[in-house]
């Protein structure tokens, strides 16, 4: 119980339910644990792997469509459609990185780009399935069903909470994942593929299987962030959402894993509250991140604690060392 | 619409004056890439700030001597040294430190001035989309038979061609453009022989955005109007040519733009709204089977 | 090393003061003083914010026309950017309810948002005014009782403007049409072949082209190969000035007559008088409509904004008036009461004599037809058209079957 206690992902989700009272706009903080989480999954290639992919956004556009599709046509129980929505995504990052793992940089940046353009263009065209330019409407919310018990989810303070929740549990799982000695592989390929390979290593399988996992959460993102919205939209399958999920990861601090979620946190934070002084908001953004990808390698994150304790490491049994030092992270 | 080889080849032009207006840029971009090692995302941006420029010259050759005439010319100079200008200082103090940090981190500097400049530029002129006139000489049409085609573009074909052979000319036989060629190949070794290698890099990454400048005084009166965020369209398309054509290679970047062209003209015959996907396709397929590009060498 | 002692005193000192900031501003919110607020969301940062800007405009000259003061009651404006997307624009409508329950919605973007925030109006039953044209926005199956909208929809724009242009230019039999692959594009195209075919005409080709295409010569130059005797652009936005620029690049206009079912001052400015010249430009209101209320109303805007005011302000101008005036009538802000106000209701307007259909809460009005003038007779730089009148047609009750969800007092058995 003590080490639970420690446990910085439970402080975090307890803080992020504890903003709900305090912070003015509720529907602003809902949408925070879903960028969190796409921006988690987008940094789980990003961050530790080194790979950029450009197509995170049609991965979460996937996710919501299904969603979408699924409640309105067969009235699914959320917990399928969540599995469903997921599992389509992670289909479709395995089969592109089947295909884009074979180039390195920036080509492999515009493979996946290319597949972005591809989900877009397909979402449109099935108009009689995904609405096209209109998007899918219509949506209800359904109850959180466990068969013999159901939980409402209409009001928004145990939505937010059940957000929180699958935030949690996915953040769990991606844990488990950098902590375990595959994390460790990942981190070795971005370091140097080569000498990877000639330890033993494919690394062509270990990519394609990053590529799945954080397809999956990418796609689960979708799924939650369309029950939000209750509609799905051609804008979510857009390459510019891809593009502001690196900003809120590289802002953030691509080096940890809860560094992308802070990141989340400020952007979306920042372009609400922005947008109520100037228009030309982004002008700022823009400014704060070619600042941040200059001086502050470690995203805001790192500066934080930085300042605060002055060495990586503290409180709790979340992150274990595996020689994830900062040093060592933000090298080329 | 009667598929009639005069119409085919009306519809094939069209293309290629628009693939040849961005493989200006094209060629800049893979100039930038070749020499510096640093792709550059704002290549699309500095269009949009050449294409404001030159639309500010002309406008104030109208508004001072009552026509647009010279101001083609004038802008033709001027916008792109402008964007040289403000390239060259970028390059200095915001692209020098980082050059050793890797491709992903100039992908994202570069992204994020991209996303500063489209809103400085509205900031200075407004969302609004303002027409761009075209010069007096060459407005209206050709006809050839049955067939009207518009002045301004044989003109800009015709003069990116001569663009290019200029490029090629300088870049083949000047020795100049030896150094520049020779830096491609091999920065370190041109440093090693003497050359002040920081100067260089600083030129030729001005040179790159100065063509970039160029297409945008030019492509004005073909898109018939400008707004703040042409460039990102433009942009991306200049990243498919030179990655068709080959990242580095200079005459990669001229066959990527006639190939981006022709499946431009193709798609709009048979089916236009999937003109973009397939460009993508095309650029992924040729991305799998010859990674270095059409014309590019591993 | 343990985090020091006064970093952490420091780091809960601040944590604390931010959070009791916070508090207090949320409770704030809760006890605003009682006012009526109008809220418009609008694209102020994307590819439209060319429009965004003018909406507040007309907003404001509707609040000044009731001396910023209703059933004794200040109005505010209260504006968010929508950022064109459909997520942003129904988050910031959420919390614009929470915040300051206004009485109405304005917005006008692209029909994916409208649609998407429609949804929103019922779910917090405030009025919407909006903007959009695609005519699912008010048709049977999408719209709900708290929708209303100013400005024609696709098939109006289409079957007024197409029968008054086949009117005005009778030898005109086959049409080519240039569409914007775009929700309005092709619903206007659509409308646009059954009027055609209805009068005898023909459509002997359509194009459709990408709302992000740069570079028209295609479309043009496919066009030009028709022959046909009129080509339509049913486009919108930067995408109907590039398109116009370039059919005039091409010399279109001496081969065919040119249509343009939709556009705006904003637009026409961007195309050029030299462009624009003898092609036909339809629209909701132009600032040279000759009555009474355009007159007062293009005089008190050029006063105040020192240039002429597109249709686009007449949207937002017309969207608040009405509510303001109906909430005058019925002396409540209770949205229900308001609806019932609206309803059906016949006045003068900038286009003259104007109803809210009740049945679908579409506004019925003259759509009008200009034709561009040579650059010599402007009379100034943004007299544009000759506007040659106009025709109002629009779907009856029977064409779009609306049955409300919602029944409320006024309805009589």
């Amino acid at each position: 119980m003590k080490g639970l206690v420690r446990d910085r992902l439970l402080w975090i989700i307890a803080g992020l339910f504890a903003l709900y009272f305090v912070f003015p706009y509720s529907q602003l903080l809902m949408e925070v644990p879903i960028w969190g989480l796409l921006a988690i999954s987008f940094n789980l290639m990003f961050g530790y792997a080194g790979l950029f992919s450009f197509g995170h956004a049609a991965l979460f556009a996937i996710g919501a469509y299904t969603m979408g599709i699924l409640i309105l046509h067969f009235h699914v129980n959320i917990f399928l459609g969540i599995l469903a929505g997921s599992a389509m995504s992670a289909l479709a990052a395995m089969i592109v990185g089947w295909i884009s793992i074979r180039r390195h940089g920036v080509y492999f940046a515009l493979l996946t780009l290319a597949f972005n353009e591809v989900i877009y263009f397909t979402i449109i065209q099935l108009r009689s399935l995904t609405g096209g330019d209109d998007g899918l409407r219509g949506i209800h919310r359904p109850d959180l069903n466990f068969g013999f018990w159901s939980i409402s989810l209409q009001k928004p303070m145990v939505f937010y909470f059940f957000i929180l929740v699958i935030l949690g549990i996915s953040v769990l799982c991606i844990r488990r994942v950098v902590n375990s000695p595959f994390g460790s592989v990942l981190v070795g390929i971005r370091e140097n593929e080569k000498r990877i390979d000639s330890v033993g290593y494919n690394p062509r399988y270990y990519k394609i299987i990053v590529f799945t996992i954080s397809g999956f959460f990418a796609g689960l993102a979708g799924t939650i962030f369309c029950v939000n919205m209750k509609f799905a939209a051609l804008s979510f399958a857009h390459w510019s959402l891809g593009a502001e999920v690196m900003m809120m990861s590289v802002l953030g601090g691509t080096g940890s894993l809860y560094g992308p979620l802070v990141g989340a946190g400020l952007v979306t934070v920042m372009r609400s509250l922005l947008s109520l002084v100037w228009d030309r908001w982004l002008l700022i953004l823009g400014v704060v991140f070619v600042f941040s990808v200059m001086f502050f390698r470690g995203g805001v994150l790192k500066v934080l604690e930085d300042m605060v304790f002055g060495r990586f490491q503290c409180f709790g049994r979340g992150e274990k060392d595996r020689g994830l030092k900062w040093k060592h992270l933000m090298k080329a | 619409m009667a598929l009639t080889p005069s119409f085919i080849g009306v519809q094939i032009f069209n293309g290629l004056v628009w693939g040849m207006v961005l493989g200006l840029i094209a060629l800049g971009l893979s100039v930038i890439f070749g020499m510096l090692d640093v792709v550059n995302f704002a290549q699309g941006t500095m269009y949009t700030i050449g294409a404001y420029c030159g639309y500010s010259i002309i406008l104030s050759f109208v508004f001072l001597l009552g026509s647009g005439q010279g101001g083609l010319c004038v802008a033709l100079v001027v916008a792109p040294l402008v964007v040289a200008l403000l390239s060259i200082i970028i390059e200095v103090y915001l692209l020098r430190p980082i050059y050793s940090w890797g491709h992903v981190y100039h992908i994202m500097l570069t992204f994020g001035l991209a996303l500063i400049g489209t809103e400085v530029v509205r900031l200075i002129y407004g969302s609004t989309p303002m027409s761009f006139p075209t010069p007096g000489i060459f407005k209206g049409v050709v006809s050839v038979g049955s067939i009207y085609y518009p002045k301004y573009r044989l003109f800009v074909f015709v003069l990116t061609v001569v663009i290019l052979a200029i490029v090629w000319l300088f870049l083949d036989r000047t020795k100049y453009g030896t150094i520049v060629r020779a830096g491609i190949e091999d920065a370190e070794m041109v440093n090693i022989l003497g050359i002040n290698i920081k100067r260089l890099f600083s030129l030729v990454f001005g040179f790159g955005a100065a063509l970039s400048g160029v297409a945008g005084v030019l492509g004005g009166p073909i898109l018939g109007s400008i707004q703040p965020d042409i460039g990102e369209h433009m942009g991306i398309y200049t990243f498919i040519i030179v990655v068709m054509g080959g990242l580095g290679s200079l005459s990669g970047a001229i066959v990527g733009a006639i190939l981006l062209g022709l499946v431009k003209s193709v798609m709009e015959m048979i089916w236009a709204p999937a003109s973009n996907v397939t460009m993508f396709i095309l650029m992924a397929v040729i991305l799998v089977i010859r990674p270095q590009g059409l014309m590019g060498k591993r | 090393m343990k985090p020091t002692k006064s970093a952490l005193k420091s780091v809960g000192i601040f944590c604390i003061c931010l959070v009791t900031l916070l508090f207090v501003f949320r409770l704030s919110e809760g006890m605003a003083e009682d006012k009526v607020v109008i809220s418009l969301i609008e694209d102020l940062s994307g590819a439209w914010a060319v429009e965004g800007g003018v909406w507040g405009r007309g907003i404001a000259m509707a609040v000044e026309d009731v001396g910023g003061k209703v059933l004794g009651k200040p109005v505010e404006v209260v504006t968010r950017d929508d950022e064109l997307k459909p997520d942003v624009a129904v988050r910031k409508f959420r919390e614009v309810v929470e915040q300051y329950h206004p009485v109405v919605v304005i917005s006008g973007s692209m029909s994916a948002v409208q649609l998407a925030m429609q949804q929103v109006a019922a779910e917090t039953k405030t009025l919407f005014w909006t903007g959009g044209w695609a005519d699912d926005l008010t048709r049977a199956g999408t719209v709900n009782r708290y929708t209303f909208r100013w400005t024609a929809n696709d098939y109006a724009k289409a079957n007024s403007s197409i029968p008054f242009f086949i009117e005005k230019n009778p030898k005109v039999k086959t049409f080519y049409h240039i569409t914007s692959d775009y929700v309005w594009g092709r619903g206007m195209f659509d409308a646009g072949k059954q009027v055609i075919e209805k009068m005898g005409g023909k459509v002997v080709g359509n194009i459709l082209t990408p709302l992000a295409e740069v570079d028209y010569s295609g479309a043009v130059t496919a066009a030009l190969s028709a022959n046909a005797d009129a080509v339509v652009l049913n486009q919108y936005g930067n995408p109907l000035v590039k398109c116009a620029r370039t059919v005039h690049e091409f010399g279109l206009k001496n081969k065919s007559k040119i249509l343009l079912p939709g556009c705006s001052l904003d637009l026409i400015r961007g195309i050029g008088a030299e462009a624009l010249e003898g092609m036909f430009a339809g629209q909701d209101w132009y600032h040279t409509v000759d009555n009474k209320f355009s007159r007062e109303f293009v005089s008190r805007y050029v006063k105040k904004y020192k240039e002429s005011p597109s249709y686009v302000v007449m949207i937002a101008y017309m969207s608040a008036k009405l509510t303001l005036d109906a909430i005058k009538r019925t002396g409540s802000t209770d949205p229900n009461k308001v609806i019932c106000a609206l309803e059906g209701y016949k006045y003068e307007g900038p286009t003259g004599p104007e109803t809210i259909q009740g049945f679908d809460h579409q506004v019925n009005k003259k759509w009008l037809l200009g034709v561009g003038k040579s650059p010599k007779e402007m009379k100034d730089p943004d007299d544009f058209l000759t506007i040659i009148g106009g025709l109002a047609r629009f779907e009856t009750h029977q064409e779009n079957p609306v049955v409300w969800n919602l029944t409320l007092p006024c309805d009589k058995k």
